[in-house]
């Protein structure tokens, strides 16, 4: 194991977590509608707490791509993570279009086309990592020309500009409906300041490592005053949306990415079975939303409580994906669904 | 001799670009004597354009808006 990866794996996996445990506390919302703003609030704070989730996983990939080819992509790049990445985003956004078709062929090719073509799903992340690659091939080289800061600036202005326009104006949001083909949340500009940010931590990896260690406070101090702000604004009714890409997101699952990466380092003996669920992580990601809700009715069986529901949903839900992936992975047809399990390939030698 | 005061703002048309309502200082001091007619409806141009920020005590307060019930939390990743 590349020691230097070690924090990555974790913090994916712990990413990975935190996706299923959001989710599993909507699914528990859903279900007893306790008083969010009031005596259950907590459960509000916990949510968004973890709202870094998939932007620090799209970060990932970005500063994993920008750190392992400094210098430009190998050719097939994008040929490969098709393959790895688009294949099974698309036979898994073919089989939830098939669950909410209603048995009918219209209803399904109708769903089939917002789903895996509009993105209009929860696995729209994909499209936003597959424009990051993009991106990556066509500005790596002028970005790794640039002084990071301005860069930086810039994509953080568009960004934010982009999603607090977006998050306030219905009239811009019927625009970009109209310009915009795909799910408005896929737009890049919306997810332009993690791609910049994480070209630049991947480029300089072990220089940013070791100049955050050494100011730990930094990353700390504005992931708490960005969540405080963040908080405020939920908690006054200002700006509702539970989502992750929301404009006061941006510095907090920055600074969160930031501090987790600096902290699971210091953890030296590496944790197999966070690695393990770390190369697991994007066939979670992709398919915990299609169960959870039916996990959910199961849980009420037996759990009482917010935290009992939502730990035991967690559990089913992770470990309904990674059997659903285990058993996928045993035909070479199935395993299109799944894309590449490093933990699994290692497991068959 | 010509008061100045008086033709600047006495009887020009334009006294509202600078008072905004009739309970203005001005008007308190058309009290010694020194001003004017009174406007037809009582309000100045500018109280009329400003009318929210400077309403005058004598008209009637606006009925309040209907309650509207406050936003709920909307989860976006139920897609």
């Amino acid at each position: 194991m590349n020691r230097q990866l070690n924090e990555i794996n974790l913090l994916r996996a712990i990413a990975c977590i935190a996706v299923v445990v959001t989710h599993s506390i909507t699914n528990y919302a859903k279900t007893y509608e306790p008083a969010l703003f009031d005596q259950d609030k907590f459960i509000t704070y916990f949510r968004f707490a973890l709202l870094w989730a998939t932007p620090v996983f799209v970060m990932i990939s970005e500063v994993l791509i920008s750190k392992n080819y400094p210098n430009g992509v190998r050719k097939g790049f994008l040929l490969k993570r098709v393959k790895y990445i688009l294949v099974p985003y698309i036979l898994i956004g073919l089989l939830k279009s098939y669950m909410h078709s209603e048995g009918q062929w219209s209803v399904f090719f109708q769903r089939s086309w917002e789903i895996v073509v509009l993105g209009h799903w929860h696995g729209f992340f994909v499209l936003v990592i597959f424009q990051f690659y993009i991106l990556h091939i066509l500005l790596g080289r002028f970005l790794q020309k640039s002084h990071p800061l301005p860069p930086i600036l810039i994509s953080f202005v568009l960004s934010f500009t982009y999603l607090y326009i977006h998050a306030g104006n219905k009239e811009y949001r019927v625009f970009i409906e109209q310009v915009y083909p795909f799910w408005d949340r896929t737009i890049f500009i919306g997810w332009l300041f993690y791609f910049v940010v994480a070209f630049y931590i991947g480029q300089n990896y072990e220089r940013v490592l070791i100049f955050f260690t050494k100011h730990f406070y930094i990353p700390l101090i504005t992931a708490v005053v960005s969540y405080v702000m963040m908080m405020n604004r939920v908690m006054d009714r200002v700006f509702v949306s539970v989502k992750s890409d929301r404009y006061d997101m941006l510095i907090f699952a920055l600074s969160v990415f930031i501090l987790a990466l600096v902290l699971l380092r210091m953890i030296k003996k590496p944790n197999h079975t966070l690695i393990k669920l770390s190369h697991f992580s994007f066939f979670i990601y992709l398919t915990h939303q299609l169960t959870l809700p039916y996990l959910s009715n199961l849980t009420q069986t037996v759990a009482n409580t917010f935290w009992s529901h939502v730990v035991i949903l967690t559990f089913l839900g992770l470990a309904t994906s990674i059997g659903w992936a285990m058993l996928f992975y045993e035909s070479r047809l199935t395993k299109l669904f799944t894309g590449r399990i490093k933990a699994l390939d290692q497991l068959a030698r | 001799m010509i008061d100045v005061r008086k033709a600047l703002f006495g009887y020009s048309e334009w006294r509202w670009i600078f008072f905004f309502n009739k309970e203005s200082w001005l008007s308190r001091k058309s009290k010694n004597g020194w001003v004017h007619k009174k406007r037809h409806s009582g309000k100045s141009g500018m109280a009329l354009l400003l009318g929210p920020l400077f309403r005058s005590q004598n008209a009637p307060d606006p009925p309040p808006p209907p309650p509207t019930p406050p936003p709920e939390l909307v989860w976006e990743d139920e897609v």
